[in-house]
């Protein structure tokens, strides 16, 4: 019970903590709005600042959702992944969805097709990976044929042929003008978020977290050896379907919106695991809350604390890889 | 329930045959060991009957009725594996652990119930592990895991417990606990335990029925005073052996000792 009531508290502070970090994400930046405006605005009563309006609904309102449910969907992700593999190491991107968007994005911007024609082709790109890695894991012969040992293995190959893609499309790029793009875009920013690409990346990413929430009793079992789980009358081909599905249609939804962001699929699972256990009850829950938390407050970092943006994924880094050892210093690790 | 393994087949490679035309019959209440040598299929065995790994030719019946037919969560309600203790990627809490056992009545997106609660701590009360619930598995022994692996089996309120080498790796107070834990429940509770083991005195212990399993597949099944001879051991392990037996208390206890090698020609 100490964990439940633990676990409670945390949520309902954090729930507070998210909305406070979200209107003060909306007041600060270039162009600063107090806080009474912006209520004001929320409310859809307008303000007496000019252009206020506009800067508060058009820019930042949708970018900041968009970095919630980009961090929220990441943790969640990594979180499925690590009980899926049972690989406290895996992340989003184990199964090549990263690198295959990113490859799709460094294409259409190589071949200079519109903005939502790029996006478009990340996502093809990013599911066509996870596609190409079920192909391969079941062409194999033999008794690893299916095998999680065989999947992870096919990701790895899948993941390094686009990475090599990615690679050759910056080779051939123009140096002066197409490569600074491609090479800003890959490392990720949220800084080209409209609504309209909130309408397109949305909808995949909130039906994977609605699929990998419902899953997270299930995803205990997954955790265990296969037979384990098998034993435990869980249908193991379709959740293993699922969650890989769903956290693949996440990933390649935020790659191709906002490019590579790294960390956070790694990091905000394994906070959530040292505070409250392994139960993935309580991890898939705290991920998407943190995850939401951490990449907002990275993402108005990143545009607040200097005149030009800082691409977000440094940050991720940055700040989380200090987070994380001070926990893992506090807790003693992930066994609680 | 009445399990059956009727002339079950099993070959990982063509020419190398692992089990051949095994046949076992487990009733209710009934104890079953499963003896043989290392390599001699014992897991196979198991995985096989549970349908992990599929025979070649042979059905398993469950009261009559074939395995194939029945529904997987069906089946996982009457049936509970419990596997070798290893430690977890994850480790869990042993009340989380046990819960688990519950997944087989649980369909896709169902969380457990109040009452699912209840059933495991029941289950953790019956192996005598209620203590340990709000324990890290990563914190307890390994006799202890064992017997919270058990616990999770019970709690998916099953007929049968198939246990792979549950003694295996323990000391003498854990196995004793685990085999103790085995006749309460055919005895108390009837209900039916197929166990692998690789120590001929508890299968002499516990068990009513025992399979051996031969070189080159074959396998002998009966009750397991008529199997455990020491000319069955010898032919299935190659090991000269003598069977002491010692009245303790007025219960009779039985020890296994192996004199010698025996050359494969003189078999």
């Amino acid at each position: 019970m100490k964990l439940d009531a633990k676990f409670k508290i945390w949520m309902i502070i954090g729930m507070v903590v998210l909305i406070l970090t979200g209107l003060t994400a909306l007041c600060l930046g270039q162009f600063n709005v107090p806080v009474d405006q912006v209520i004001s605005i929320l409310l859809g009563k307008g303000s007496t600042l000019k252009n206020a309006v506009t800067v508060i609904r058009q820019v930042r309102m949708p970018r900041i959702l968009f970095s919630m449910l980009a961090g929220a969907g990441l943790a969640a992700a990594g979180a499925a992944f690590q009980s899926l593999f049972s690989n406290p190491l895996a992340t989003p991107d184990t199964l090549g969805t990263a690198n295959g968007a990113s490859f799709g994005a460094a294409l259409g911007i190589l071949l200079g097709i519109s903005y939502v024609g790029i996006q478009l082709s990340a996502m093809f790109f990013g599911i066509l990976a996870v596609i190409l890695v079920f192909v391969v894991t079941r062409t194999s012969n033999g008794q690893n044929k299916g095998s999680i040992v065989m999947v992870i293995l096919a990701g790895l190959v899948i993941s390094s042929l686009f990475s090599a893609l990615v690679t050759l499309t910056k080779f051939v790029a123009d140096p002066n003008n197409i490569l600074p793009v491609i090479t800003f875009w890959l490392m990720g920013s949220f800084s080209s978020i409209s609504y309209k690409s909130l309408q397109m990346g949305t909808p995949l990413i909130i039906a994977g977290l609605i699929v990998l929430y419902l899953l997270r009793y299930r995803m205990n079992a997954m955790s265990l050896s296969s037979d384990e789980a098998k034993s435990l009358g869980v249908n193991l081909p379709l959740t293993r379907g699922l969650i890989i599905f769903s956290a693949a249609a996440i990933t390649a939804s935020v790659v191709a919106i906002c490019g590579v962001i790294g960390w956070v699929g790694l990091l905000i699972p394994h906070i959530a695991r040292m505070l409250f256990g392994n139960d993935n009850r309580r991890v898939i829950p705290a991920s998407i809350l943190f995850g939401a938390e951490f990449m907002l407050i990275t993402d108005t970092i990143a545009r607040c604390a200097s005149n030009t943006e800082i691409p977000v994924s440094i940050l991720t880094a940055i700040i989380g890889a200090p987070v994380f050892i001070i926990l893992l210093r506090k807790t003693g690790g992930i066994r609680v | 329930m009445k399990f059956e393994v009727k002339d079950g087949c099993f070959s990982y490679l063509k020419e190398d045959i692992v089990l051949n035309n095994v046949s076992l019959c487990v009733d209710e209440g009934q104890v079953i060991s499963i003896l043989g040598p290392n390599g001699g299929g014992k897991t196979t065995l198991l995985k096989c009957m549970l349908g992990f790994l599929k025979f070649a030719s042979g059905t398993v019946l469950c009261d009559g009725k074939d395995q194939k037919e029945i529904k997987q969560n069906e089946f996982w309600q009457k049936v509970a594996y419990v596997p070798q203790a290893r430690t977890q990627t994850f480790p869990y809490l042993v009340k989380e652990t046990v819960l688990m056992g519950r997944s087989a009545y649980l369909n896709l997106f169902q969380m457990p119930s109040q009452k699912d609660q209840e059933i495991a701590e029941d289950a953790m009360k019956r192996a005598g592990i209620l203590h340990l619930a709000e324990k890290s598995c990563a914190e307890i022994s390994g006799g202890e895991l064992q017997l919270v692996l058990i616990a999770r089996a019970l709690a998916s309120r099953p007929e049968i417990l198939v246990m792979d080498e549950p003694e295996t790796g323990l000391d003498f107070k854990n196995q004793l606990l685990v085999l103790n834990l085995i006749q309460k429940l055919s005895k108390e509770e009837h209900l039916s335990v197929v166990f692998n083991t690789h120590y001929p005195e508890h299968a002499l212990e516990v068990s009513d029925h025992t399979l051996m399993l031969m070189k080159n597949g074959g396998s002998i099944f009966g009750t397991t005073k008529e199997i455990m001879t020491e000319k069955n051991m010898q032919d299935a392990f190659g090991v000269k052996i003598k069977i002491i037996e010692e009245d303790v208390d007025g219960v009779k206890h039985a020890s296994i000792l192996p004199v010698s090698l025996v050359e494969d020609n003189e078999r």
